[in-house]
């Protein structure tokens, strides 16, 4: 098995791994054993950087985007190290830095959160790209960014397979009796955004909550009133996608006009082979078929991606629901969709090895 | 091929590197240094952390350095306790350890019941080794103790032949090429920690024997001020070692001074403890009697041993020089013993103490 070297500031004798310069919520241990689960990961105290032989990764993570401005400078033409004083480099401890002048390990960025709106990749890039001392940086982003220091996709196995990063995952043995869901929804923390709490209203006025799994917190009780005992309060992903034949994606930055980005949501959805209606950026299919993913137009009517207008597109999305859980034949044309589903499959993990091929000869050890 | 001893750490700071575990001090990386010295074992750190992410533990070492003995007697227990030395140990470290995976070595840098609240050595040991709980400890200290949780080695070896991190200050030492040979060395350096140190200035100024001998004292502009140990020696036909702990009635102990002696093949006065050269010699060591009075050793007056010790000082620095040097020559046999027998036991105790921590 090859061996992942990383390297950690704060290693708490009683608590574990703290993150590395920046606090996150996500967890920098359960981040790398899920994205890396063939990789033989050993963790290593930062001072002890010159000690380690072979390559090593310093890990950080970004959830925050406010952060990402600080951390990089455009560089371009060879800069004197005093600017680091500004940079990353000035977060890093110095040994670490040191080490990383020599060439010996990668600064391993994840970033959990799409870039937002009115921010430039390509800007990004060019910073990145055109500073020779940011040569052995990797990021990992949502976004498919065609560059050396970018990594495609930041979810990982941990994030597909559960809702958050506290370890949680039900076998959900109950949902055996429950065999006339046609769809699932993963709503979870619906308060957070206006068109999660529109879906579960629409859910429920149009007497979806017994036609599918949802999921919400609280099972949705401020919206669901007396019929919450229609819908879940967490559900295994696995099990659950496995037990229908559409995913509804409540993505997020529903109203945002930034890029579209490929989160864990849809990665599901290629995983498990799943067709899906997706409530998120406008464009997000398009930009799926640009990287080369297949959606599921003619059988679902996906004009919704062209609608600017967030309310507009709701509206539809609402409708194109309401048409596929109540035909007759939705079990039939959800069949024809396999093929795509298992096109995506194949390209996700084809996509998955491509990338992990390319990072692991740059942070592996044999 | 050498062993690797795998040391658990609490804190490893990404700057400052390893701090101490449970007492913070930041000795702990020259502590290792000395007890496995010129790569007899290759030590290697590890985060105590980092035991949440193992599947298979291997061997561990958890060290505790320990310099002030006032915490001594807070740190062990009769029976199972919330409050002893095991309960402070993060909890990885506590599992691995109940599970045989970790060795708690304790190493003590001052001789023990240093203080009138400190319990005797044998109460101590007692406790010990009466305590399953603390089957896993091992203690390193100045004292030779039979004991299964005690080895007997030489912790001091950094400062064998430096003074040891003197906070990070890089030492500029008196430079001795223009100085012939003088009779004998004096390491008295920190004299104002003790009376019977500031007692011997005092003797070396009115008996004019200043120049008879490379006298380091700090901060003192009659003597030298720093002087390097090994030249020195190598200069001085016999040494004057101010051990310190001259008034202890407690059980006796070894320093690295006595151990300077025995690796740099010098005779020695010894200002120290009543009754420590009879010490050394039931560990096998020979002392310089006749050819050097020892009554002074059997002394129990501390102010009588003191005199006494100045009293042979004077004799041997005012000795015509032939039979000075004759003298001198007939301790070779006595010091080339004590040469053999320091490496030996050394050369024994370090295998057996880097199989203990390992297997």
């Amino acid at each position: 098995m090859k061996q992942l070297k990383v390297l950690i500031d704060n290693i708490d004798a009683n608590t574990g791994i703290k993150n590395n310069i920046l606090p996150a919520v996500r967890r920098i241990e359960l981040i790398l054993e899920s994205r890396f689960p063939d990789l033989d990961i050993d963790y290593y105290p930062s001072y002890f950087v010159d000690k380690i032989e072979g390559k090593w990764i310093y890990p950080v993570v970004i959830s925050s985007l406010g952060y990402m401005h600080w951390l990089f400078q455009y560089q371009a033409g060879g800069i004197p190290a005093e600017i680091h004083q500004n940079d990353i480099f000035s977060l890093i401890p110095k040994k670490v830095k040191q080490s990383y002048d020599k060439g010996n390990g990668i600064i391993l960025i994840f970033i959990f959160e799409p870039f937002p709106m009115n921010s430039s990749i390509e800007n990004f890039k060019d910073i990145i790209e055109s500073s020779p001392v940011y040569k052995n940086i990797r990021i990992c982003t949502l976004h498919y960014i065609n560059s050396p220091n970018f990594i495609i996709g930041t979810c990982n196995n941990y994030s597909l397979d559960n809702y958050s990063t506290k370890g949680r995952k039900h076998k959900a043995k109950y949902l055996v009796e429950e065999s006339n869901r046609r769809f699932c929804c993963f709503l979870m923390n619906y308060q957070e955004s206006e068109e999660r709490k529109k879906l579960l209203l629409f859910f429920k006025k149009s007497d979806m909550l017994s036609r599918g799994f949802i999921t919400a917190k609280n099972k949705g009780k401020e919206i669901t009133q007396d019929k919450s005992n229609l819908i879940f309060d967490d559900l295994d992903i696995e099990d659950t996608l496995n037990k229908v034949s559409l995913n509804i994606i409540p993505e997020g930055d529903f109203n945002s006009l930034g890029i579209p980005y490929i989160s864990e949501k849809i990665c599901r959805c290629f995983k498990y082979k799943k067709p899906f209606i997706f409530l998120g950026r406008q464009g997000t299919l398009k930009y799926l078929h640009d990287i080369g993913y297949k959606t599921f137009d003619p059988i679902i009517n996906e004009t919704y991606d062209n609608i600017e207008n967030p309310n507009k597109r709701l509206m539809q999305i609402f409708r194109e629901i309401n048409r596929l859980i109540n035909n007759d034949s939705f079990d039939a044309r959800m069949e024809q969709l396999q093929n795509i589903c298992e096109y995506n499959h194949n390209l996700y993990n084809k996509i998955t090895d491509e990338t992990n091929k390319r990072l692991y000869k740059d942070i592996t050890n044999e | 091929m050498t062993e690797t001893i795998k040391v658990l750490i609490d804190n490893i700071d990404p700057d400052k590197g390893v701090l101490g575990n449970i007492i913070k001090t930041d000795h702990t990386h020259y502590a290792l240094q000395s007890i496995f010295p010129n790569k007899t074992a290759n030590v290697e750190y590890h985060a105590s952390g980092s035991l949440h992410y193992i599947g298979k533990l291997d061997k561990y070492v958890y060290p505790i350095i320990m310099h002030n003995l006032t915490y001594i007697n807070f740190m062990f227990a009769v029976g199972d306790s919330d409050y002893d030395v095991i309960a402070l140990l993060p909890k990885e470290v506590k599992k691995a350890y109940f599970k045989n995976k970790v060795t708690v070595l304790i190493v003590i840098f001052e001789p023990l019941g240093g203080t009138h609240t400190s319990i005797d050595i044998k109460t101590f040991v007692k406790m010990i080794e009466n305590n399953p709980r603390y089957n896993n400890l091992l203690f390193l200290t100045l004292h030779y103790i039979d004991s299964p949780n005690f080895l007997f080695i030489n912790i001091l070896q950094d400062l064998m032949q430096d003074w040891g991190p003197l906070d990070g200050e890089s030492i500029r030492y008196d430079r001795l090429e223009n100085y012939d040979n003088r009779r004998f060395c004096c390491f008295l350096m920190n004299h104002a920690e003790t009376e019977e140190r500031d007692w011997l200035l005092k003797f070396f100024i009115s008996n004019d024997l200043i120049n008879k001998g490379f006298i380091s004292a700090t901060n003192d502009k009659l003597f030298f001020n720093h002087l390097d140990i090994v030249d020195t020696l190598n200069k001085s036909a016999i040494n004057i070692i101010p051990e310190g702990n001259f008034e202890r009635k407690l059980d006796h102990f070894m320093s690295e001074k006595v151990y300077r002696c025995f690796i740099n093949k010098k005779p020695f006065v010894y200002l120290g403890q009543h009754q420590s050269l009879k010490y050394m010699r039931s560990l096998g060591y020979k002392t310089f009697s006749p050819i050097i009075n020892e009554d002074y050793d059997e002394m129990e007056n501390d102010k009588l041993r003191f005199i006494e010790v100045c009293r042979q000082i004077k004799i041997l620095a005012n000795k015509p020089i032939e039979e000075f040097k004759n003298d001198m020559r007939k301790l070779e046999e006595i010091c080339e013993h004590n040469y053999k027998l320091f490496v030996s036991t050394q050369n024994a105790a370090i295998p057996k103490l880097i199989s203990r921590l390992t297997e």
